[in-house]
């Protein structure tokens, strides 16, 4: 080698030292042969005391059997593998102390593994790539949060944080499709408050309001979990019982309706203003032909308990 | 339990006075602006308020902040410049450019002294304590905005952070801006360490 030959060499190397990126080669046995500044920076440990050791004792949480694999394909195939933050967080455990640059404190890694060869084209080392792109695993985690978050404002009713009516008819579609597969029963209850207008008449809308926002708070706290609770419009409602049969809808719906009818709003002179709701119920059964008829049904129940006298449950089919 | 005592701070104070001479150095070389000497201040700041190491900028002014962060050895920080509103459009002046009219210019001017401002501090700071650094991209984390509103997202979780400030103040130009190295909790033994090493 002359000395032209070494200067490129030097500078080569003072590339891969000052790189934002971490560089590690290892022999076929997996110990260090070159240890880069940024790995140095990194990982508290002095490159002197890394070259010569096997880079497992260096990171004792380092995925051994899954080095191993990408070790092989290297080796025995001499193709580069990748892996990146969103298969595996990070490869080497390096922790962020960053709290301006960001809110997490492990380094998020993209990381390739490539094929050294020898003079001879055999490949005899492993380069492994590193690079930090915590940054963008930020950014990328923010933006689905966001999303979420959205996603969450658009499907809730703003009044009742109730589902809106778009989110729940495609909630009712799935549960749909899934009582044709499945064979489980799955009840629909649709209820609204009796005498509304003359609530809104005699007491002003915002007492109405108030109405349609205690029934939405009493119908969350007696509801499961699994139900799926929304406004169809106005002062109605639908409820979606997954796993029910009538008569647990049946239960259900009574519950709701006594819990209402035992609580009061405020008017506008602190009057206490009582009202009650109508609910009527129709399971699912394979004879319905659609969506659109079993929410008929429904209706038709709930029709029921409105002519005979309000302030009650009525199944559809049983009289 | 870290504690600051008098000759640490002479010694970060010196080690930041020769930081600034060297800065001072490369920007009359590089744009022909003298930069006026500051005397750097030294705090370790015992709780998570970050707001008191900027003393010299009023809290409620519009500030555009570059942020840079930096490793070397188990050792790592941030530095964090700050430029106020008028100091921008002085900017490019500063460096001899013609007056950016594009936001984007502006940006690129600014980043490109950030760099300087800030890159050659660092280097020269922890060169001084013998520690390799890598020094990471200039962030900007925003863009004339109020400090406070700057850093509410923030959590800052450590206890005891160390901050070196120093103002920058361009001799000919009535701007100046402020840079401060912080280093966290972690990086503190050793780098007090690495400072008594080099006194005794």
């Amino acid at each position: 080698m002359d000395a032209e030959d070494f200067k490129e060499l030097h500078w080569l190397l003072d590339v891969i030292q000052s790189s934002n990126i971490g560089i590690v080669v290892l022999d076929r046995v997996l110990r260090v042969e070159v240890f880069n500044r940024f790995m140095q920076a990194h990982s508290g440990i002095h490159s002197e005391n890394a070259i010569g050791h096997p880079i497992m004792e260096l990171f004792q949480d380092l995925p051994e059997q899954w080095l191993w694999r990408r070790m092989q394909t290297v080796f025995e195939l001499g193709i580069p593998v990748y892996t990146t933050w969103e298969e595996r967080p990070y490869l080497f455990r390096f922790p962020l102390h960053l709290p301006i640059h960001y809110n997490v404190d492990i380094m998020y890694q993209n990381v390739m593994f490539v094929p050294l060869r020898a003079a001879n084209d055999k490949v005899e080392r492993m380069g492994i790539v590193v690079y930090d792109v915590t940054d963008s695993a930020m950014a990328r985690q923010a933006l689905e949060q966001a999303q979420i978050e959205l996603l969450e404002v658009s499907r809730t009713d703003r009044l009742t944080n109730l589902w809106t009516r778009g989110y729940w008819e495609e909630r009712l579609h799935e549960e749909w499709e899934r009582a044709i597969r499945s064979h489980q029963s799955v009840a629909l209850v649709m209820f609204d408050i009796d005498h509304f207008k003359k609530i809104n008449d005699n007491h002003g809308h915002q007492t109405g309001d108030e109405a349609i926002r205690l029934v939405s708070r009493t119908l969350l706290d007696v509801s499961r979990e699994i139900d799926i609770c929304g406004r169809y419009g106005g002062e109605e409602f639908v409820v979606i019982l997954p796993n029910t049969d009538k008569k647990g809808a049946f239960v259900f719906s009574e519950r709701l309706r006594q819990a209402i009818a035992s609580k009061s709003v405020l008017g506008p002179a602190q009057e206490s203003v009582q009202f009650t709701i109508s609910l009527g119920i129709a399971e699912f059964n394979p004879e319905i032909e659609s969506v659109h008829q079993w929410l008929q049904q429904t209706d038709k129940a709930l029709y029921r308990a409105k002519s005979a006298g309000r302030n009650q449950t009525q199944i559809f089919g049983s009289t | 339990m870290i504690e600051l005592t008098e000759d640490l701070r002479d010694g970060f104070q010196e080690i930041a006075n020769i930081a600034i001479g060297q800065t001072a150095d490369k920007i009359a070389r590089s744009f022909s602006t003298f930069v006026k000497m500051p005397i750097p201040q030294v705090h370790l700041l015992e709780s998570a308020d970050i707001r008191m190491a900027l003393t010299t900028m009023d809290e409620s002014a519009n500030v555009t902040a570059v942020t840079q962060a930096f490793y070397g050895d188990g050792i790592s920080g941030e530095a964090l410049l700050l430029f106020s509103e008028a100091t921008i459009s002085d900017l490019s002046i500063l460096m001899g450019y013609e007056p950016a009219t594009e936001g984007h210019e502006q940006l690129e001017h600014m980043l490109e002294i950030s760099s300087l401002l800030s890159g050659s501090c660092i280097q020269s700071v922890l060169a001084q304590l013998e520690i390799e650094v890598l020094i990471g991209y200039p962030v900007v984390l925003g863009l004339n905005k109020n400090l406070r509103e700057m850093f509410a997202r923030h959590a800052f979780p450590w206890d005891k952070t160390l901050a070196l400030e120093l103002n920058y103040v361009f001799e000919g130009f009535s701007t100046a801006c402020d840079l401060v190295l912080l280093f966290h909790q972690q990086a503190l033994p050793m780098l007090f360490n690495k400072l008594e090493l080099l006194l005794s």
